[in-house]
């Protein structure tokens, strides 16, 4: 086995090559275990980057405009007769084919001019195709009313787990250009690594990236935004307050209050991720998240008669229950009733 | 396609032959690769474009003399190489080609890394301006090695260079660019970042 000591070992390796440049993944494995190692991780990064810059500089040629210099090729091919000579590659003329050298002028201007109808032609042609294959990237949204969660499996591979009343939006070249989505209210992601691609999700003000990792979100209050790491590691960003980058450790959380410094604290797993096994939890709980709680997990309405003048903690842990059980437990325990009518629901507390 | 299979030599005879769609296969397969290529020399996409149609053309015209013996990349390379410097020159006649070339586009493409990889802007910048600082030619050479993998033979000859001064050129690149990734702090982070992806692997 080689020993890749230097920069040059890796530059030497062709597998390395196709897996940086090509993303060739055949002996992608082989490598990420590389890169995990702490001394060669270090020069096989350097490596890579020396690479990729290599590789950044000057622009991609579109497809479309390839062919179309192939077909304007094909025109010059066809009309051309052979050995014509072409005006660039062979162009030295001796003074006695100075007659000759006009004529060949002559005609390649007739050449190209038919070239340039000619493109016209297929440029005309093929606009209207273009429209239709470019498949400009358009934004794909997916939706939960409330009392509805689901999970959806993005084209990279990662999921979603998405809450209700929570809304997800990204674009069709997900994963071929980008991995960002767009969140509003609450999901949990799990994310495939992809080291060329960042999945970044974007939530209120505050970005968050993963290179593979799971971890949920909450900002149903674009004010008060939530991320909470399960596994793997993330960084989060306030966009207004750029400098200041925050990485999670698993089992923490950030909470960013609108443009404050953002806060870093443990978080209960139990509780942040319960909602997406379908257990309804509550922990220490006021009453008025309790409600907008119940509101969104059932997708109904709720009033308040007689609301008490203490403040309520409450706590309680359901698991794919009823609306109507959870009423009565945590009724019985802080002494309300309830009605249920249809979508509308009221609670009566007792003096 | 079964042109994939094909040997540059047996690709080469059915083009020789007269087949078009051997032809538009070499174009399909390099086409891209002369027009990146291209921009080591100069930013004008017209010129570059221009260049690869004579190129194609020229190929086609003298299928019936010409005999590529070695492979079809390197001697698309080398056409496209000298006409592109010939019209560069006579497209700038009063500057050199070092200066033609536009800095701004490594500073920009540069600017698209770092955000794909979302590598913080001031550490990795310094690499970013250390290749720009190569001289041309260690460039080309670093490019043509380890981006198009042509062989250290067909880079001399390409480049008119003696092979020697090829592994010359290639190790002072990259020595260069070493001293700046060693003397530079980012390492640490973006190792980090570039770690914990791979972890959860």
């Amino acid at each position: 086995m080689k020993s890749y000591n230097t920069i040059e070992d890796f530059l030497q390796d062709k597998s390395f090559l196709s897996w940086v440049l090509h993303a060739d993944t055949s002996s992608g494995c082989f490598w990420e275990k590389m890169a995990s190692d702490k001394e060669k991780g270090i020069i096989l990064h350097q490596a890579r980057l020396i690479l990729l810059e290599f590789q950044a500089t000057g622009e991609d040629w579109e497809e479309q405009d390839q062919l179309l210099l192939l077909s304007s090729i094909h025109q010059n091919i066809q009309q051309g007769k052979p050995g014509r000579g072409h005006s660039t590659i062979k162009s030295e003329h001796s003074e006695k084919n100075h007659w000759r050298g006009i004529s060949m002028l002559l005609f390649v201007i007739f050449i190209s001019m038919m070239g340039f109808l000619a493109f016209d032609v297929v440029k005309y042609h093929t606009e209207p195709a273009l429209e239709n294959t470019e498949n400009k990237p358009h934004w794909i949204t997916k939706f939960n009313p409330k009392g509805q969660k689901s999970k959806i499996h993005l084209p990279d591979g990662s999921t979603v787990i998405i809450n209700a009343d929570s809304e997800i939006k990204y674009r069709s070249d997900f994963g071929v250009n980008n991995r960002e989505i767009h969140l509003t209210g609450e999901s949990f992601f799990e994310v495939v690594p992809d080291s060329l691609l960042p999945f970044r999700v974007f939530s209120g003000k505050v970005i968050t990236t993963a290179l593979g990792t799971s971890f949920n979100i909450q900002s149903y209050n674009p004010d008060k935004i939530k991320v909470q790491l399960a596994t793997g590691k993330v960084e989060v960003v306030n966009e207004l307050l750029e400098n200041q980058l925050v990485f999670l450790q698993p089992g923490e959380e950030v909470t960013s209050v609108g443009n404050q410094k953002i806060t870093k604290s443990k978080f209960n797993p139990k509780k942040a991720f319960s909602w997406k096994s379908g257990v309804l939890f509550f922990d220490n709980a006021s009453l008025s998240e309790f409600e907008l709680t119940l509101e969104r997990w059932y997708g109904v309405e709720i009033s308040l008669e007689n609301r008490p003048k203490q403040k309520l903690k409450i706590s309680g842990e359901f698991k794919d229950s009823y609306l109507s059980n959870v009423l009565e437990s945590v009724g019985y325990a802080y002494g309300f009733n309830h009605i249920i009518d249809q979508k509308k629901v009221k609670l009566v507390f007792e003096h | 396609m079964k042109f994939h299979t094909l040997k540059d030599i047996e690709l080469w005879k059915l083009v020789a032959d007269g087949d078009q769609t051997a032809f538009d296969h070499i174009y399909l397969t390099h086409a891209k690769d002369l027009y990146k290529y291209g921009f080591r020399f100069t930013q004008d996409t017209e010129l570059i474009k221009d260049v690869i149609q004579d190129v194609f053309i020229h190929i086609w015209e003298s299928k019936n003399v010409l005999f590529i013996n070695k492979s079809i990349k390197f001697y698309l390379f080398s056409c496209f190489r000298r006409e592109v410097i010939k019209r560069v020159n006579v497209a700038c006649k009063y500057e050199s080609i070092e200066d033609y070339h536009s800095k701004i586009s490594w500073e920009v493409s540069f600017q698209e890394i770092l955000e794909e990889n979302q590598i913080s802007l001031d550490s990795t910048h310094k690499l970013s301006r250390a290749i720009d600082a190569l001289p041309l030619r260690q460039k080309e050479a670093i490019y043509l090695r380890y981006l198009q993998e042509l062989t250290y033979d067909e880079i001399s000859e390409l480049m008119g260079v003696q092979i020697p001064s090829i592994y010359n050129l290639i190790f002072k690149g990259i020595k260069s660019l070493k001293t700046v990734l060693s003397h530079s702090d980012f390492t640490s982070k973006v190792i980090f970042l570039f770690f914990f992806n791979l972890h959860w692997y």
